[in-house]
């Protein structure tokens, strides 16, 4: 075993105990999030303000009995919830949460990323057939279904994104773009922004999240392909649910807001991108990190507020709406690059025109909460702790 | 087309709208409260005057009159009064109610003869409590004695031996005839 190889063992074994205890916060954080959006207050005892709620949780779910059904698949049933947990972790070997904190730095890093979810299908589907349960089966049938139709959508959408960064590496990804929000992928020209909004929609629904939440439907399949799992294996079902929302947001922050790119040049000249110095390599690892996070909320905010479609709605949206707007803005992401140079006049006023809407839409939505507040005579309350 | 893009259009509008709606409520203090131990006063306090909590008996203002057992429709109260020498007029045996029957439907309160001044927290010797938390492992922990057992059982044996007594000073007369006595007062 070579000196590389125990590095990547040791940062495989930080990510893993990372991973996991930021999925057990996240999970503590959501239901916090959850309980304000809805006027409750949520888990606060275990703890200081519940904080630590997740290891009771953890605690609970490792002293209950590990039920497998007799006439289910043994190994399958076994394996699937790890099968599903391995698919969401090896989605973030590419990912650069810095230019040195990153796993392993791979050329075809997106390509793999969109190969490496494939994985959670596959748990999916095999805990779904090994349970011996209709129930699990629809559920099991049902993701791999809706997982398999929203990953064209992704692609598309991570097809231009590559076409304008020229390169499927995340760290060329990042330095394609800039430090402020017009040199952002997102704000760089309409079809950019296009692909923003279906790789976010597309990811969503790749990681089970509401409102694309079929394959746990509790109303129609008990709970999906999950029904037969009890303790630490239904557990692990959900740590790879919340573990996901990490990898969408860093993955999001990557290929469209400019990954760790820190103002390093508003600060010291040195002009020389991807070789700053220490202190702003770590500014530039939290300021990922708080991007990250801020996707993680908005994509819990969204869980909290939409209502979920219907699996005949929910393919409509992938076939009828993403795909072909994928597809158009992928062909005119081609046109674009052809006809407009990158740093030209034009494409200058386009990102400037783009970030100042993004703005804009931004104040709107100060005003819109604003006004809600005031219509309903609401008391202003910001302390996150009750 | 038109409808398509109307579609999309109406998809991210209705989103924002929403979005903006739930972030709203994050902003405001939540309605909630922690109710048995984190309150900042307890909610007897918070209820009003004439919230019908648990049925209590004030045992020395009650006359032992019997109106309210007899008012409550699904026997809720079980009563006994009987004369002894501790006061003038009738003394309670016991008094059980059993909460977990009660249908705090305020009859006995109406029927109650027994009454204090209007100032005080209770007008009449049975009364409704503000308090309401009364939960109980067994059906048996909702009988409640407002006369202890022991103190029960002293004061039948007290009513026994008035009785006694005075059906002896009842007798006496008999065999005197023409005597006019107050046996019956005494």
């Amino acid at each position: 075993m070579t000196t590389e190889n125990i590095y990547m063992l040791v940062y495989g074994v930080i990510y893993l105990l990372l991973l996991a205890v930021t999925a057990g916060i996240l999970t503590v954080v959501e239901r916090r999030i959850a309980g304000r959006m809805q006027s409750r207050i949520g888990p606060n005892r275990v703890g200081p303000q519940g904080a630590i709620q997740f290891v009771a949780d953890v605690i609970k779910a490792l002293q209950k009995e590990d039920i497998i059904p007799t006439d289910a698949y043994g190994f399958l049933f076994k394996i699937a919830p790890y099968l599903v947990f391995m698919g969401v972790f090896l989605t973030l070997v590419p990912i650069p949460f810095g230019a040195y904190v990153l796993m392993e730095d791979l050329d075809l890093g997106i390509y793999y990323v969109l190969a490496m979810s494939s994985y959670v299908v596959i748990g999916l589907m095999i805990g779904g057939w090994a349970s011996n349960n209709k129930w699990s089966l629809l559920g099991g049938m049902r993701s791999a279904a809706q997982k398999i139709s929203y990953e064209i959508p992704a692609a598309l959408a991570v097809f231009i994104v590559v076409a304008m960064a020229g390169s499927m590496n995340f760290q060329k990804i990042v330095l394609a773009q800039g430090a402020s929000p017009v040199d952002w992928f997102v704000f760089r020209n309409p079809f950019t922004f296009i692909a923003f909004n279906i790789f976010f929609i597309a990811a969503l629904a790749e990681g089970n999240r509401v409102p694309f939440d079929i394959p746990e439907a509790e109303s129609e399949l008990v709970s999906g392909y999950n029904t037969e799992y009890s303790g630490m294996r239904f557990l692990f079902f959900f740590l790879a649910e919340w573990g996901n929302l990490v990898v969408i947001g860093a993955l999001v922050t990557c290929l469209f807001f400019g990954g760790g790119t820190f103002w390093y040049e508003w600060v010291v000249s040195i002009p020389a991108p991807g070789r700053e110095p220490l202190q702003f390599e770590v500014l530039g690892f939290f300021w990922f990190l708080f991007k990250t996070f801020f996707f993680v909320f908005v994509i819990i905010w969204i869980r909290w507020t939409l209502p979920r479609l219907r699996i005949d709605q929910l393919m409509d949206v992938c076939w009828k709406y993403m795909v072909p707007i994928g597809l158009f803005s992928s062909l005119g992401i081609v046109i674009w690059m052809y006809v407009i140079p990158e740093n030209s006049g034009i494409d200058r006023v386009v990102r400037i025109v783009m970030t100042s809407l993004g703005a804009l839409s931004v104040v709107y939505f100060h005003y819109r909460v604003y006004r809600n507040m005031k219509v309903t005579k609401a008391v202003f309350y910001a302390n996150p702790f009750v | 087309m038109i409808i398509y893009l109307k579609n999309i259009w109406e998809t991210f509008a209705t989103i924002f709208e929403g979005m903006a709606i739930t972030f709203s409520y994050l902003l405001q203090r939540p309605i909630t409260v922690q109710y048995p131990d984190r309150l900042k006063q307890p909610v007897p306090e918070t209820l009003p005057d004439k919230y019908r909590g648990r049925l209590m008996v004030d045992t020395e203002l009650c006359t032992a009159c019997t109106l309210c057992a007899k008012a409550c429709p699904i026997d809720v109260i079980e009563m006994k009064g009987a004369r002894t020498e501790r006061k003038k007029g009738l003394t309670l045996i016991y008094f059980n109610i059993y909460h977990g029957k009660c249908m705090y439907c305020n009859l006995c309160v109406e029927a109650c003869p027994a009454e204090e001044g209007e100032e005080e927290e209770h007008h009449t010797a049975i009364y409704f409590k503000r308090d309401f938390e009364g939960s109980g492992y067994h059906l048996k922990d909702l009988v409640e004695q407002f006369i202890p057992h022991e103190e029960s059982v002293k004061r039948l044996k007290e009513a026994e031996e008035l009785a006694a007594k005075r059906a002896a000073a009842a007798a006496a007369p008999k065999t005197e005839p023409g005597e006019k006595t107050d046996g019956g007062a005494a």
